[in-house]
């Protein structure tokens, strides 16, 4: 890098020696086709490191799902560098890539007629390869993943007849299952009840204790701020706030983000966001 | 207890799929031996045993064991090679589409490479270069064109839409059996006798067709087999398999090709036989579950124990006249093809 004129961003990701995901000063840009895609990204500098969970949170359309995109490499940056470990994520092999990076994703397919345990399996491609049989070993991290979700009773049941909760912790498994430094969930509570919410956000979070890096796309403000180390505001493409929760929940920044007046109560533990009407 | 439950047995049930491998296997061998006896002269399974002894050894035959051995044991071999072939090409249609109603006939592959071997048949005399590809070849060329021709108007934003993909296929297929049409109209002469080939048959059964089938088909099941794992990862969508590290688009031009091969081969050597490939893999997943590694195989062996038993159908139904087989395989397929639409229109397996 070097050079007076690099951004301030960039620098300190350059100092920094420790394993992250990151993107640093990244732009994102869909082809015009795309009129109602995901917003892009302009300037976005973030930084996930191991153990930690970072809640990425933002209006619609904000680019949050967009930045999980180009940390999934299905969308390349315009401009701006995505860091693995610091190393350029486009220099990975595909597989690679899925053994350190998972994705458990908005509405995710269900494989029609597979049961729970094969679904999982699915997730140690990355392990096996293209032709290679799984081991004891993948049979191995498959019951950890399974019991680290609770769906150890479920293991025999075909995948569609799962309720909506439980499928989404099979897809949490499978996720688990390709054994990666870092988790990314998208909007992983989207259609769960409380329990579900809450149950999905406590395995994330012990992954995190065993040192796994989480980003987590959250739509809910208190669930967030209950659940994450530290929040990244997203508006219109750019970071309008980044740190611990009760320095991004401030009610005139929310407001500003959100076109919508929300009151800031404060609890012991952490900010507790309620809408104005 | 977690192992207890319907899970548990559902489990056990798939792990024993060798069983499933090894019966079926035998009925198959049983189906073989029993449609090679039956004919217009009857056989005694002793005769098939001495005329392939006969000609192991280079020793004369009987009337009765050269029937054996140069009609009706080629005729069962190529119906099983046929409808092994297409039931594995059916597989991988439906598992790359994620599509219940994929199968070759349907998605207009095999006019795709019935136009390929028709091109051959009528202008290879005038045009060298075509006849030394061979039929199976240029078949294979237009089956793969068509299959990808067919994906591309299909595809919609984040999968092929089962309903698109016939309608693709449908339209695909016709323009390729008008322009199979005027070749034969154009070839005059020649043209019943590649009509009758290419109506769907085994009635000129030899054992070039039988070596030539299976040079293709094994190795490319062979490769399917091996891409099992991969195919089982298409079930979580393009998109999904793609964020488990799978090179997709390479992968399923793959499958892709492997399946318009085993087609292409099959229709130049039987012709042009529809729903073999539809019916066969959703019998074979009831026993099976939907993981490919242990449903090919099984499709496999199953629909060559079916077109061999359709075949026998097809020529003792009203002997002396033959029916072609493509009208057992369509008077059976038919219902199941509107029975699996009807059930298509029920939720699937999208969360």
């Amino acid at each position: 890098m070097g050079g007076g004129v690099a951004a301030p961003a960039a620098r300190r990701a350059a100092d920094a020696r420790g394993r992250a995901l990151e993107a640093v000063d990244v732009a994102a840009r869909y082809a015009a086709t795309y009129g109602n895609g995901p917003a892009a990204l302009d300037g976005v500098t973030l930084r996930v490191e191991p153990g930690a969970v970072v809640g990425l949170i933002g209006p619609n359309g904000a680019g949050k799902s967009t930045l999980l995109r180009l940390f999934t490499r299905q969308l390349a940056p315009a401009s701006g560098r995505v860091l693995l470990d610091g190393r350029e994520l486009e220099r990975f092999g595909r597989f690679e890539l899925a053994r350190r990076v998972a994705l458990v994703s908005q509405e995710p397919e269900v494989p029609v007629g597979f049961t729970v345990a094969e679904t999982v399996a699915m997730g140690r491609a990355p392990h096996v390869g293209l032709l290679g049989a799984p081991g004891p070993e993948d049979e191995r991290v498959v019951a950890a993943a399974l019991a680290a979700t609770g769906m150890l009773p479920l293991a025999g049941r075909r995948v569609e007849t799962l309720s909506g909760g439980e499928r989404q912790r099979a897809v949490f498994a499978r996720a688990l299952a390709q054994e990666p430094a870092y988790l990314l969930l998208d909007e992983p509570t989207n259609h769960l009840d409380l329990r579900y919410q809450v149950e999905l956000l406590a395995y994330a979070r012990a992954q995190a204790a065993a040192g796994v890096g989480v980003l987590a796309v959250l739509h809910d403000l208190n669930l967030a701020a209950r659940a994450c180390d530290r929040l990244v505001l997203l508006s219109a493409g750019r970071v309008a706030a980044a740190g611990p929760p009760p320095e991004v929940l401030r009610p005139e920044l929310l407001a500003a983000t959100y076109r919508a007046a929300v009151d800031v109560l404060t609890s012991a533990d952490g900010p507790v966001i309620v809408p104005r009407f | 207890m977690a192992r207890a439950g319907p899970g548990a047995g559902e489990r056990a049930a798939r792990r024993g799929v060798g069983p499933v491998v090894t019966l079926s296997l035998l009925a198959l061998l049983v189906v073989l031996a029993a449609a090679a006896a039956i004919g217009s002269v009857r056989l005694d399974p002793a005769d098939l045993v001495r005329a392939v002894g006969k000609v192991v050894r280079a020793e004369a035959l009987t009337p009765l064991e050269s029937i054996a051995w140069r009609i009706r044991l080629p005729r069962v071999l190529l119906a099983g090679l046929t409808g092994g072939g297409l039931a594995v090409a059916g597989t991988l249609f439906q598992g790359v589409f994620r599509n219940p109603l994929a199968d070759p006939y349907l998605i207009g592959t095999a006019s795709g490479a019935g136009f390929g071997a028709v091109l051959v048949f009528t202008l290879g005399a005038s045009f060298p270069p075509l006849a030394l590809l061979g039929a199976p070849l240029v078949a294979f060329v237009f089956a793969l064109l068509t299959v990808l021709l067919v994906a591309a108007l299909a595809s919609d934003v984040g999968g092929v839409p089962t309903v698109r993909l016939i309608l693709a296929g449908v339209v695909v297929s016709a323009v390729f059996t008008a322009a199979t049409s005027f070749l034969l109209v154009a070839a005059r002469e020649q043209s019943a006798g590649i009509l009758s080939r290419l109506l769907g048959g085994f009635g000129l059964a030899s054992w070039g067709d039988v070596l030539a089938l299976a040079a293709f088909t094994a190795p490319a099941v062979a490769l399917a087999v091996a891409l099992a794992r991969a195919l089982d990862l298409f079930q979580l969508g393009e998109r999904g398999a793609a964020l488990l590290g799978l090179p997709v688009e390479s992968v399923k031009l793959l499958l892709l090709g492997v399946a318009s091969l085993v087609t292409a081969a099959c229709v130049s050597v039987a012709g042009i036989i529809g729903f073999v490939g539809l019916m066969v893999p959703h019998a074979a997943r009831l026993v099976t579950g939907p993981a490919h590694a242990r449903l090919l195989p099984v499709a496999a062996l199953w629909g060559a124990a079916f077109m061999v038993l359709a075949d026998l159908l097809a020529r003792t139904a009203i002997a002396p006249v033959e029916v072609p087989v493509g009208i057992v395989t369509a008077l059976t397929g038919g219902p199941f093809f509107l029975w699996l639409l009807r059930r298509a229109r029920q939720p699937s397996g999208r969360a």
